[in-house]
C-alpha cells in the first residue's frame, strides 16, 4: 500500500490562499501563512426510536469556514488601493478593504497537489503585536457560504 | 554594535582605567585582558540569525542576535575604588542611543578568579527582526 503524505514546506506545497471579489476579475495572493483550519461541521439530526438501544443520527446541512493566522504584510493586508471600493479587485481591496466592505469572495487554498475551493466572507480579524512579538500578526476567518469543491 | 560601544567607552571618563581600541587577543590568541590590567578590552561582534516568526512560505521573519564582549581584568586584592562605578558605567552601554533598530538590548555580567585577577567579563546582546 502506498501512501502520498501533504507535507508542507518551504517552497513545496506550502498553503497560499487566493482570494478574489465575486464576479470582478483580480486575485489577491495572501502569503505568510502560520497555520490554516479547513473547517468542515454538518449539523447532527439526532432522534430516538423505541426498537434502538441507540439514538439515531443523520448528518444535515453543515457549516464551513477556513481559519487561518499570517502575519502582516502591508500590501496584502491594506491593499493596493486606499480608495478601494467593494466593487474593486481583491488586491485593490486588501483584506482589510475586504471585510470592511464585507463583500462575498471566491477562495483558493492549496493543499498539497488539490485545491480547495469555496465562497465566503473575509471576517475575525484581530491584528495583534506586543513587545515580545515585535511583529504584526492577525487571525483570518472566511465564513463559507455553502459547500467546498476540490480539484 | 563594537564600535558604537568603543566610541561611547572612550568618550568617557574612566579613569584609573583606559579603553583599548585593539582586539583582545594576542597573535598567540592568549588574553590580552590578563596582561595589561585595568584595561577594557572590547572582543568583535558575534552575529546569530535564528528563525522568530515561522512562516509557510519559507521567507520566516529571523531574528539577528548580536553579541559583543567586554573584558575588565583587576588586582582582586587591591581593588580600584572607581571599580564599582566603572562596571556600572560600562553596562550603561547597553542603552545608548547610538545603537538603533533593536528591539531587544541584554547585559549579563560575570565575575571570575583567575589566580590574583579579578576578571569581569561583560556580555551585551543586541536582538533585531530582519
Amino acid at each position: 500500500m502506498t501512501t502520498s503524505y501533504v507535507a508542507v514546506a518551504p517552497g513545496t506545497n506550502n498553503p497560499e490562499m487566493v482570494l478574489s471579489v465575486y464576479g470582478v476579475a483580480g486575485n489577491l495572493t495572501v502569503p505568510s501563512l502560520q497555520n490554516v483550519t479547513i473547517n468542515n461541521a454538518n449539523d447532527v439530526f439526532t432522534w430516538s426510536q423505541l426498537n434502538e438501544s441507540a439514538k439515531l443520527q443523520v448528518a444535515t446541512t453543515s457549516t464551513n469556514s477556513i481559519s487561518t493566522n499570517l502575519v502582516v504584510e502591508e500590501a496584502t493586508f491594506f491593499g493596493s488601493n486606499a480608495s478601494a471600493t467593494a466593487s474593486s479587485p481583491a488586491g485593490e481591496q486588501g483584506l482589510l478593504g475586504l471585510s470592511v466592505h464585507k463583500v462575498k469572495c471566491n477562495v483558493s487554498l492549496n493543499m498539497g497537489s488539490k485545491t480547495v475551493s469555496c465562497v465566503g466572507y473575509v471576517t475575525g480579524l484581530a491584528p495583534t503585536v506586543s513587545a515580545d512579538s515585535p511583529v504584526w500578526v492577525t487571525p483570518v476567518t472566511v465564513t463559507v457560504s455553502g459547500e467546498y469543491t476540490f480539484a | 554594535m563594537r564600535a558604537e560601544i568603543l566610541t561611547y567607552l572612550s568618550n568617557l571618563k574612566l579613569t584609573p582605567f583606559a579603553v583599548s581600541q585593539e582586539l583582545p587577543w594576542d597573535s598567540q590568541t592568549q588574553p590580552l585582558y590578563l596582561k595589561n590590567l585595568k584595561k577594557i578590552y572590547l572582543d568583535s561582534e558575534n552575529i546569530e540569525e535564528s528563525v522568530a516568526v515561522p512562516v509557510m512560505n519559507g521567507v520566516n521573519i529571523q531574528q539577528e542576535t548580536t553579541t559583543v564582549r567586554v573584558y575588565l581584568a583587576t588586582d582582586a586584592k587591591n581593588l580600584p575604588s572607581q571599580y564599582d562605578s566603572t562596571v556600572d558605567k560600562i553596562r550603561a552601554s547597553k542603552d545608548i542611543s547610538t545603537i538603533t533598530g533593536v528591539n531587544r538590548r541584554d547585559c549579563q555580567i560575570t565575575r571570575t578568579l583567575q589566580n590574583d585577577i579579578l576578571l569581569t567579563e561583560f556580555e551585551f546582546q543586541f536582538s533585531k527582526l530582519i
